[in-house]
């Protein structure tokens, strides 16, 4: 199984607890007996967070290295270039991240979760118990560009404010930056929606905690995690907001087992996040699936992932065989000073995935369940 | 946001092409974007009420020929998008003819599907505002060419100035209730009969 993360770049710090996750749940599946009796081989190379060499090493892994199916993937622009390489050689991705939908690909099984499994629930948490005043800063690619719109119909609903739609570079400076939270400082928004990725997410939190930001204004995000914490100084982001299917802090029996099994093979100061939680359990339940049907073959591996759900540190998840995005748990946490979320709300039972949802809409949302108390006291 | 955007779930859609797993992957695609979709083969002359997108395979047979007609000559508007299996000058042809608003070819796969769906709607939307536009125009044309002459008929059979002969018109429209395009074609038509 071929492995595309990134060990070094931008975003190598959110890919590398990916790859441990991957390399976790490969070790655990050899160790029960591998894929049908056959032990499972890890292919990686370090990707280096350059599209390009996504798509390059994802040709060597399945062309050279005969890997027999794929797993990784983190920025959309990643992704979009490893898809054709997979579609040409009618091979499978795991692609193991959330992402802003709209896609749909025969050969990929999207483990991720997709707006109306983030956004929604974290506009509905911000609008009823933080303000309808939004700032929306984020950095120049489809993630951010497309989270925004769906907040920006969404505080429009509401009949909400967003003051400004900004975007950063990747790699932004520290000049770029402040400019934005000199911005903020003036304009005063309830909310700062930042989907600001990579190192440029600590430096954006170091700038706001220096002009006083935080004392007037809650920012949230889908995009800092656990990983993101341990790249700030302690304490930095104490506060954030943060809408994700996993975080470290859940308290059920798998999530125990997964944390204990992570630190023990990585050590405790490697944070888990979302993203190798996705990993971890999705190489699990495809790794599984391909033992069940011996085929890795696109169509055959997701019909045997519909047919079973997995026991998953987030939840019971399962493949909705519609549209190969998988049933997930939204959350929102609360980044404390120890570096971990407090998880201030979660749905009760598992979202549908709808990727291709165009018009958000909170009475959508309003009409399910209400939130378990129990989850709530938490 | 774009109207077409918004408006896509409520979209109705018809599939029309050989049942096979391209054609399951299409209607797949299509309930995956969120319309209500049908799928049927071979081409019928009617098609369901309410639709608002078709797509066609462009085949050169009589069914599809039959079919292609009783679409042009529907009142109600659909959206015609084609579904392309050969090249030839012949389809092409058709194609335009037909009056599609977008093209998808085989081997049919679900990247751009949506983007050519909100394209040709939004496409075919225009078409039948401007040709809304272009009647009621054309309507207003000739009635102002009848005003024209219904009043010429009337400066010269009763000498009346250009002024008098447009209020004569105006009050006439008024008192009888009806339109002054009704008042002009009536005495036009007394005119022609010697009247």
């Amino acid at each position: 199984m071929g492995a595309l993360f990134s060990q070094t770049g931008p975003t190598a710090f959110v890919e590398r607890s990916q790859l441990n996750a991957f390399h976790l749940a490969v070790e655990e599946i050899n160790a029960t007996g591998g894929v049908a009796g056959r032990e499972v081989v890890p292919v990686t190379y370090d990707a280096q967070s350059d599209p390009t060499r996504f798509s390059q090493l994802a040709e060597h892994m399945l062309d050279e290295d005969r890997a027999s199916l794929l797993i990784g993937c983190y920025m959309t622009n990643t992704r979009q270039a490893v898809v054709p390489v997979v579609e040409r050689r009618r091979a499978l991705l795991a692609y193991a991240a959330p992402y802003e939908g709209f896609e749909y690909s025969p050969n990929v099984i999207y483990g991720g979760a997709v707006p109306n499994q983030h956004i929604l629930p974290l506009a509905r948490y911000l609008m009823r118990h933080v303000g309808k005043r939004f700032y929306l800063v984020g950095t120049r690619y489809t993630f951010p560009v497309e989270s925004n719109r769906v907040m920006m119909t969404l505080v429009a609903e509401q009949s909400g404010d967003v003051l400004s739609e900004r975007y950063v570079k990747l790699d932004a400076r520290r000049s770029e930056l402040a400019q934005i939270v000199d911005d903020i400082k003036k304009k005063k928004p309830d909310v700062v929606f930042s989907t600001v990725v990579g190192e440029a997410a600590a430096l954006f939190y170091e700038l706001c905690r220096d002009a006083r930001v935080t004392e007037t204004t809650t920012i949230a995000s889908l995009t800092i995690t656990e990983a993101e914490l341990a790249l700030m100084p302690r304490g930095l982001a104490e506060g954030h907001l943060t809408a994700a299917t996993y975080f470290q802090s859940i308290d059920s029996p798998e999530n125990r087992r997964f944390v204990a099994s992570y630190t023990a093979r990585f050590g405790a100061e490697q944070p888990l996040n979302a993203m190798a939680e996705t990993a971890y359990g999705l190489t699990h339940m495809v790794l599984a699936a391909v033992g069940r049907c011996n085929s890795v073959e696109p169509d055959a591996v997701r019909v045997e992932l519909a047919r079973s759900s997995f026991a998953a540190p987030q939840g019971e998840v399962r493949l909705d065989p519609d549209n190969s995005h998988f049933y997930l748990w939204p959350r929102i946490g609360r980044a404390e000073a120890d570096g971990q979320f407090r998880i201030l709300e979660e749905t009760p039972f598992a979202v549908k995935p709808d990727p291709y949802l165009i018009n958000h809409s909170l009475d959508d949302w309003d009409t399910l369940p209400p939130v378990a108390p129990a989850v709530l006291a938490g | 946001m774009l109207q077409a955007l918004r408006d896509i779930r409520s979209v109705k859609v018809l599939v029309v092409h050989p049942k096979d797993r391209e054609r399951n992957e299409l209607v797949d695609h299509i309930r995956r974007i969120g319309c209500r979709v049908e799928a049927i083969w071979p081409p019928q002359d009617g098609i369901p009420p309410e639709t608002d997108i078709v797509f066609v395979l462009f085949r050169q047979d009589a069914l599809t020929t039959a079919l292609l007609k009783a679409l042009s000559e529907r009142s109600s508007q659909v959206t015609l998008i084609g579904i392309v299996e050969f090249e030839s000058p012949g389809v092409i042809e058709a194609v335009v003819r037909a009056g599609t608003s977008a093209v998808i070819t085989k081997p049919i796969r679900a990247f751009g599907l949506l983007t050519s769906m909100i394209v040709a709607h939004s496409l075919s939307h225009k078409d039948k505002i401007y040709t809304d536009r272009i009647q009621k125009l054309e309507a207003k044309l000739s009635g102002l060419k009848r005003l024209e002459k219904a009043k010429a008929i009337l400066m010269s059979a009763k000498s009346m100035t250009e002024e008098e002969a447009y209020e004569t018109i105006r009050s006439r429209a008024m008192t009888k209730r009806v339109t002054m395009d009704t008042v002009c074609m009536a005495i036009i038509e007394a005119k022609e009969l010697g009247l």
